[in-house]
């Protein structure tokens, strides 16, 4: 993966390895436009209240979020077909040019490396939800035991994947509303208009609200986890959230244990070199002055 | 030890997130139901209020300012429904004066000839200045309206509208002068008010006669200021800070101006309530 | 003593001449005053104020008191005496020297939906029809405003000095000034207008007794109507509509009305105006502006916004149901439920 290692040993704790270089900046993409777009869309869609006008005019006027907002838009159009090409890329990487290669290649394999894929809803994920309703209801003191993505993440995944081109779309016909008279009925555009802002709505809302406290102001990550700026978790969090994947590397590293860095040792390494080094140059340094 | 106390700390956290959560369900409902929200008023059109009811609604309704934007400067302004000719600032209100909290800014109301004049007055004049007749020791102040407070030292050369300032008279009592709104007077009002609805309507009858027992039956008639000289004046104009050219204006002329102008012109009762102006019919 | 009376005498004799020239009539005497006001028998305030200033830099500046408010004659004026926008005043028309009137806008009226005689109403019972103060007040003079320096009245000082040349009266000629570059361009500006049509298009008394549906809000909530909330600029407002471009903003009329700027055939051609959606084709029509969500008139609209309330109640209140018990749960770590 990126020759990321898959666990880091930091001030002598373990960090395990989630998202990759690629997925970090996705997601990096995905939060700046989805903020943009709210802050510039918002004000349109609840202009009645007095925050609006102070928001709108914060983020430079109509004549300014207008760009803003289209911009934004294009970019968070563009990163859900990157989306789709990464998705791709990785099926050509990792299923079809191997088993084309070793010649084990068959539809049913490929479906099955689909189903496997970490972000793909699965039967396991029914029975870790409930597994936490029985959690939640009392019934039981176990939480559930998570693979690397659990279906809260799926869920903010799935909302965000059928949300985009619903937005696009109908915000491509809002925005060449001349050009889309002549393919579509009026109509059309009174509805996208509706199914636009409502749409954000619900995006923002579930985001704000769901993805804001699974992954920030749960009690166990506050204030932030810092998964989304390094792309690892740390062990308390990854052993209690999703443990089988926990397990999972744990397994990995002892069979290779060349997996795992440790920061502390490199760290102290690097300081013996460079004292090292700057005693190497002082000493050359006074024996010149010697010399003169 | 420390243990129980991280799990106190994450119960009132939890607990905190609870309340969070409700709230926010309750905004995400609000903005989402927005759209459906323009019928609903439809309906409640259909129900008949009536043509009181209507008139009390319109009342209760809060001022609403209006922004008129000339490109070179903007004009805010009270939006007056119907009303064809702009006022711009707003009225200076008197805060402060004890008659205005029962009796509201513009009291007069009865005759017909003088009551959007008398009304002028009180923008200026604190009701006292004519509704209690000052026989001995004259005295008057001016008061800032929206503090209370006396303001020294006032030189009027011309007319006021939308003063800052009132005029009020002042009570003798043995050898001092006492404001009649002070302190005492202001908290008895206030307390009246307050207890008026509970208390037995022989008391709030004798509350009333004492609050308004200063008030004379006759208060004073325009042309007992508006006179001849300055002599026959009932207020003190110079003393109380108006300039030579104002009172002047003041002195009648400001009438006779008027009288001028106009070819039919009657007043009834103008001057003197109760008796015919005779100077001004024998003009016409 | 004596210098005081002789003084008195002098401004007695004089003052009818002094202090408000424009005032010939001498009415802000009186009128001057803020607080010249009573209460009517209905409870609402009449304000006889006049604010001498702005009266001044307001188009009708220049016309007397008496030429509107031709009933009263006296002191105290008469009762009643309501002023007749189509009086003939005293300003006469210079090209053909004749008295001016607003007659001509009475035509218009005529012609457009705002009189109880046009065909197409939906209620010509209603005894209700805009009077002209029921849209108008006073209209303050807003001089075009291209130039870089101004004065205080927003006139350009350059093009002042180029009228002083020739003309030397120099009241005649900021009012002048005032009045034509006040002319090129809509008095109001958008929101002034939204305002304006807002007393009654957003009334629901009235819009019952007419059978319409509140415009406003509607207007409001479309592209158009956010644009002129922020101020965007050439935001379209009522009238850009609603009035053909080479008509009077008077000749609104109903959409049923081949003559109408909306007119269902004819609309795209309002559309499509130069500073709006100048590529558009007669398809633009089709757009619905004022959409009610309501079953029978716009049922697309009304399933479409009825899907996404119930998707988007029904997404976010399970979620935030499921994290509630999540922290109810972390209140109580480690009570199972007693079997």
């Amino acid at each position: 993966m990126n020759c990321l290692p898959l666990v880091k040993i930091k001030g002598s704790q373990k960090y395990y390895l989630k998202l990759s270089h690629g997925q970090r900046y996705q997601h990096f993409i995905l939060m700046t436009t989805f903020i943009l777009l709210i802050l510039t869309g918002f004000p349109l869609k609840f202009y009645y209240y007095d925050w609006a006008k102070t928001v709108m005019k914060f983020m430079g006027g109509p004549e300014v979020t207008t760009i803003i907002h289209r911009a934004a838009g294009l970019t968070m159009v563009g990163l859900f077909f990157f989306h789709w090409y990464y998705l791709f890329r990785n099926l050509f990487k990792y299923y079809l040019i191997p088993s084309l290669s070793k010649k084990s290649f068959s539809f049913k394999g490929m479906m099955k490396f689909i189903y496997y894929s970490p972000m793909f809803p699965r039967v396991k994920d029914i029975k870790d939800f409930i597994e936490f309703l029985k959690y939640a209801l009392f019934i039981t003191d176990e939480k559930p035991k998570h693979e690397r993505f659990h279906w809260r993440e799926k869920f903010d995944y799935w909302a965000v994947f059928w949300g985009i081109p619903v937005l696009g779309f109908t915000g491509w016909i809002l925005w060449f509303e001349t050009l889309s008279t002549q393919y579509f009925p009026g109509w059309v555009i009174n509805i996208s208009l509706i199914a636009h802002s409502d749409e954000a709505l619900l995006a923002a809302s579930v985001i704000l609200v769901w993805h804001m406290y699974n992954a920030h102001v749960n009690y166990d990550k506050f204030p932030m986890s810092p998964l989304f700026l390094t792309g690892y978790l740390p062990e308390d969090i990854m052993k209690h959230e999703y443990y089988l994947e926990w397990e999972r590397i744990n397994e990995l590293v002892k069979k290779f244990p060349e997996l795992q860095v440790n920061d502390d040792e490199y760290k102290q390494r690097m300081m013996e070199y460079e004292t090292m080094v700057a005693n190497y140059f002082a000493e050359q340094e006074s024996d010149e002055g010697e010399k003169i | 030890m420390s243990g129980n106390k991280s799990s106190l700390i994450k119960k009132v956290y939890a607990l905190i997130g609870i309340v969070i959560l409700v709230y926010s369900s309750y905004i995400v409902y609000v903005l989402v139901t927005h759209i459906w929200h323009f019928e609903k008023p439809m309906q409640h059109s259909q129900d008949i209020i009536s043509e009181e009811e209507k008139l009390f609604k319109e009342m209760v309704k809060e001022k609403k300012m209006v922004e008129y934007n000339l490109g070179y400067k903007v004009i805010k302004q009270e939006d007056l429904e119907n009303h064809f000719h702009h006022v711009g600032n707003e009225v200076i209100h008197d805060n402060f004066n004890l008659c205005i909290k029962c009796h509201g800014d513009i009291p007069h109301d009865k005759n017909k000839a003088i009551r959007a004049f008398l009304n002028m007055h009180s923008d200026f004049f604190s009701c006292e200045v004519c509704h209690i007749r000052l026989e001995k020791n004259k005295k008057f102040i001016w008061y800032n309206k929206k503090d209370g407070k006396e303001v020294k030292n006032s030189n009027i050369k011309a007319y006021l509208s939308n003063s800052e300032n009132k005029l009020l008279p002042l009570e003798y009592i043995e050898g001092k002068y006492e404001r009649y709104d002070s302190d005492s007077k202001n908290k008895f009002v206030e307390e009246f008010r307050k207890v008026i609805s509970e208390i037995s309507s022989d008391k709030k009858s004798q509350g009333l006669k004492l609050i308004h027992r200063n008030v004379s039956k006759k208060p004073i008639s325009c042309d007992e200021c508006h006179s001849n000289t300055l002599q026959q004046s009932y207020l003190p104009l110079s003393e109380i800070g108006y300039k030579e050219e104002r009172i002047v204006q003041i002195l009648s002329n400001e009438v006779v101006g008027m009288v001028n102008k106009y070819k039919e012109f009657y007043i009834p009762n103008f001057l003197k309530p109760g008796t015919i102006n005779h100077e001004n019919s024998d003009k016409k | 003593m004596h210098f005081f009376f002789v003084n008195m005498l002098i401004l007695f004799l004089l003052s009818p001449f002094i202090s408000y020239a424009l005032d010939d009539e001498n009415c802000l005497l009186c009128h001057k005053y803020r607080t010249l006001s009573r209460i009517d028998e209905k409870g609402k305030s009449r304000i006889y104020y006049i604010n001498d200033s702005l009266f001044h830099s307001s188009v009708h500046g220049r016309v007397k008191c008496s030429e509107c408010h031709s009933g009263i004659t006296k002191i105290p004026h008469e009762e009643n005496t309501k002023v007749n926008c189509l009086n003939e005043c005293h300003i006469t028309e210079p090209t053909e020297d004749k008295r001016f009137s607003h007659k001509n806008v009475e035509d218009a009226i005529m012609n457009s939906v705002h009189n109880n005689k046009y065909p197409l109403l939906r209620n010509a019972n209603s005894d209700f029809f805009p009077k002209c103060t029921d849209c108008h007040n006073n209209p303050l003079f807003k001089p075009i405003q291209i130039f870089k320096d101004i004065t205080d009245e927003g006139q350009s000082p350059k093009a002042l000095a180029r009228c002083n040349l020739c003309h030397k009266d120099t009241k005649f000629i900021k009012y002048f000034y005032n009045h034509v570059s006040h002319r090129l361009h809509a008095s109001k500006n958008n929101k002034e207008i939204v305002r304006m049509c807002e007393r009654c298009h957003a009334n629901n008394e009235m819009l019952s007794k007419h059978k319409l549906k509140n415009a406003i809000a509607t207007y409001k909530d479309t592209f158009h109507g956010k644009a002129a909330e922020f101020d965007y600029k050439g935001s379209p407002d009522c009238i850009d509509c609603h009035v053909k471009e080479n008509e009077s903003a008077h000749s609104i009329r109903s959409y049923k009305d081949p003559n109408s700027s909306i007119y269902s055939k004819d609309r795209w051609k309002t559309c499509a105006k130069t500073g709006c959606h100048p590529d558009a084709k007669p398809a633009i029509g089709g757009v619905r502006m004022h959409v009610v969500i309501n079953k029978d008139l716009y049922p697309y609209e009304y399933y479409t916004a009825l899907g996404f309330t119930a998707l988007t109640l029904g997404a976010y209140f399970p979620l935030a149901i499921l994290l509630i018990l999540e922290l109810i749960r972390e209140i109580f770590p480690n009570i199972k439920r007693r079997k």
